[in-house]
């Protein structure tokens, strides 16, 4: 019967003898410096006290930002920034910094600046902003009128952030105008800048690191440059400038106490090369580990082994079969067959006379015959309530029959 | 009157189906119907159409549809342009044994109204009451892997089948000699001439009333009931309709065997498909892969059998 208690203790039975096992293997790892089997990967020890930017290298990344955006402020053109290496350092830095977002935003700003009016186009989803896009693709004018309902189209949701940066590389290469070009230029400007400065405020907010870092004047430039760059847009996501600022006052301040850190000791494995302990030290444990299986077993198994027990040693005293006030011979012999032949096949109580007289024809054939002959007349005489006289007899003889047949056996 | 010499000619046409056979013969005796679960292709109408021809009874078949309506199961008045007046339209429901091929694709409309004529045995066209010819069977049919455009029939409409019949696929052997034998078995079905009439089934499910069912028997159904509530998988158990059912189709079994009593072997035979379709399970332990099969299983195996 499959129980919530059976369940548990095949989970114990099976769990309990690792864990006594892992355990104690650790234990004797005396220096478990390399606690990974060589060549396994390491960002395992990532997810005992995993945070996003943990394993970032902070001082590349804020040092990064810094040139990146002091090199915006300075009035760099959309090109040369996009065609910057340090953009794709960056990008891979977000990545490892766990922000997998910005990091996709920041792609398709600089694949999409290399694609064709037609081929950016068709790749805008949403209907309405493609049909805009066409048409003004037919006209060659970029009007401001456009370009402030494609904002107001992104900022509400409406579109998504690929269609947008698609629209406007679209309508920087349909654009004849400069002035209209330059207008596209700060706008993609400033998407990209929202996106690195998103993207620091959660790579580095919060980062325990980032306080450590002796260099706390790096984070002050790099903070400073974002800071410049939000304060000459006319719009400036007002949250981008309160997270900055939260930053400059955490990098002026003295670095907290480091938090206390739990030793990712745990179930790890020791590494290969550690297998070979010693047998001495060992042995206890190994012996330790088999007596307590061996006890669950024994628990978890007792029924069986005290029915197999049953079957091995002499019969007990002789089981109820009821038959206090039964007058019936038949029945009588009946059970008294069955008392006779339980030596050799055992009867369970659910066990209904035909299918006993099954097992016995099956593990004793020399008495299918005879016990046959007694179960049918049995059947007949208990459930049928026939008349047993006119079977009482043979059935005495095939009980006699019975008795020299076991007894051979 | 040889029920054996039945199942006997049913195994002539039919291959490996002597389990199901036996069942709805038994069901038809014990008044009661049948829901046969399995997949399309193994033989369920063939099984049916064995039956009603052996025992000489009509045979209809209705093909259970969405757009299927009562009046196209029970029947209805349709107007006669020749007489001017409104004429009875008797449904399929007026036979002998009723195939319903796919229950559960039939509206919950539908199903309800074949339904009320399994249970009352009569049914109402236009606020007249007619009642159906005896025996009347139902052999309910449906797919058990089908969960899409199919309407589930409720536990309260599933316990109105006496039995459920899970029909497998043969064996390996029984596979081929179907593929090999084809054309005997069609040639067999056709030149099959009924082994008894519809009065002498009238009489066996007379007789299989009066079949001996001792009290340690009905003590031992009551056992097997209430540890149905109680076994840690069910949701839940047997009913007293169970019960009933269990003992009724017990005693059509011990008659088809040729005996006029009871015995516990009888009730075990009875237990998977009385019990089958009455018990629900929790969802964790349906989800473990425990089924209704296998609580009765444990049932059978756990309750005393009655002695001495």
């Amino acid at each position: 019967m499959s129980n919530p208690i059976e369940k548990v203790k095949k989970a114990l039975l099976l769990t309990l003898p690792l864990i006594i096992f892992l355990t104690q293997t650790v234990a004797i790892a005396t220096e478990a410096t390399e606690i990974h089997t060589p060549d396994f990967p390491n960002y395992l020890d990532m997810l005992y006290d995993y945070k996003p930017g943990t394993q970032l290298n902070y001082t590349e990344y804020l040092q990064l930002l810094k040139e990146f955006f002091n090199s915006i402020n300075k009035g760099r053109d959309l090109e040369d920034v996009m065609s910057d290496p340090n953009l794709s350092k960056l990008q891979s830095l977000m990545r490892e910094g766990g922000d997998l977002d910005n990091a996709r935003k920041l792609d398709a700003l600089m694949s999409y600046s290399t694609l064709s009016s037609d081929e950016l186009i068709q790749g805008i989803r949403d209907d309405e902003l493609r049909s805009l896009i066409q048409e003004a693709a037919l006209t060659g004018n970029v009007s401001n009128s456009l370009l402030n309902l494609i904002n107001e189209m992104y900022s509400s949701g409406k579109i998504s952030f690929d269609d947008y940066v698609r629209a406007l590389y679209a309508l920087r290469n349909i654009s004849s105008d400069a002035e209209s070009r330059k207008q596209i230029d700060s706008l993609l400007l400033r998407v990209l800048g929202n996106s690195l400065i998103n993207s620091s405020l959660n790579v580095l907010g919060g980062s325990e690191s980032l306080t450590q870092l002796t260099d706390q004047e790096l984070v002050r430039d790099a903070v400073n440059s974002m800071l410049q760059f939000l304060n000459r847009e006319p719009e400036a996501n007002a949250d981008f400038i309160k997270g900055l600022e939260d930053l400059l006052k955490s990098s002026q301040t003295s670095p907290s106490i480091p938090s206390l850190k739990i030793p990712s000791a745990g179930l790890a494995l020791p590494p290969l090369t550690s297998l070979s302990i010693d047998l001495g030290t060992a042995l206890p444990f190994i012996v330790l580990t088999l007596a307590l299986t061996i006890s669950l077993v024994i628990f978890l198994k007792q029924d069986k082994i005290s029915s197999a027990l049953a079957r091995i040693t002499p019969r007990g005293s002789r089981p109820s079969y009821g038959l206090g006030n039964i007058e019936s011979r038949i029945i009588r012999t009946y059970w008294n067959s069955v008392e006779l032949l339980r030596k050799k096949v055992q009867r369970s109580p659910s066990d209904t006379h035909r299918e006993y007289y099954e097992r016995v024809s099956r593990t004793l054939p020399e008495a299918d015959s005879v016990f046959r002959n007694i179960t049918f007349a049995y059947e007949k005489v208990r459930w049928g309530a026939l008349d047993e006289s006119a079977l009482a007899d043979e059935v005495d003889s095939n009980y006699v029959r019975l008795k020299d047949l076991v007894g051979k056996s | 009157m040889s029920w054996a010499l039945v199942l006997k000619k049913a195994s002539e046409i039919l291959v490996e189906k002597d389990y199901e056979v036996r069942l709805i013969i038994a069901s038809l005796l014990a008044e009661g119907h049948v829901l046969i679960e399995g997949v399309p292709g193994i033989a369920k109408t063939l099984t049916a159409k064995t039956v009603a021809k052996l025992l000489n009874l009509d045979f209809k078949r209705v093909q259970m549809t969405p757009d299927l309506l009562p009046t196209d199961i029970v029947g209805g008045y349709v107007y006669d342009a020749r007489q001017g007046s409104f004429t009875l339209k008797k449904g399929p429901v007026f036979t002998n044994v009723l195939l319903i091929d796919e229950i559960n694709r039939g509206s919950p409309r539908t199903q309800s109204a074949l339904l009320e004529a399994m249970q009352e045995r009569q049914v109402s066209i236009e606020g007249q009451t007619f009642p159906l010819e005896k025996p009347f069977i139902v052999l309910a049919t449906q797919n058990p892997i089908e969960f899409e455009g199919v309407f589930p029939l409720p536990e309260a409409q599933l316990d109105r089948f006496l039995a459920r019949i899970e029909s497998t696929y043969t064996s390996t052997e029984g596979l081929k000699r179907i593929i090999k034998e084809i054309d005997q078995i069609e040639e067999g079905f056709n030149a099959l001439s009924p082994v008894m009439g519809r009065e002498e089934v009238l009489e066996s499910i007379k007789e299989v009333r009066k079949v001996r069912v001792d009290d340690s028997i009905y003590d031992y159904t009551v056992r097997l009931v209430e540890e149905s509530r109680k076994h840690p998988a069910v949701k839940l158990g047997a009913s007293p309709r169970a019960g009933i059912a269990l003992v009724r189709l017990a005693k059509a079994l011990a008659y088809i065997d040729s005996r006029n009593y009871v015995i516990p072997d009888d009730i075990k035979s009875a237990a998977k498909p009385v019990l089958s379709h009455r018990i629900i399970l929790k969802p964790e332990y349906e989800i473990s892969g425990v089924n209704s099969g296998k609580v009765i299983e444990d049932l059978l195996a756990s309750v005393e059998v009655p002695k001495p």
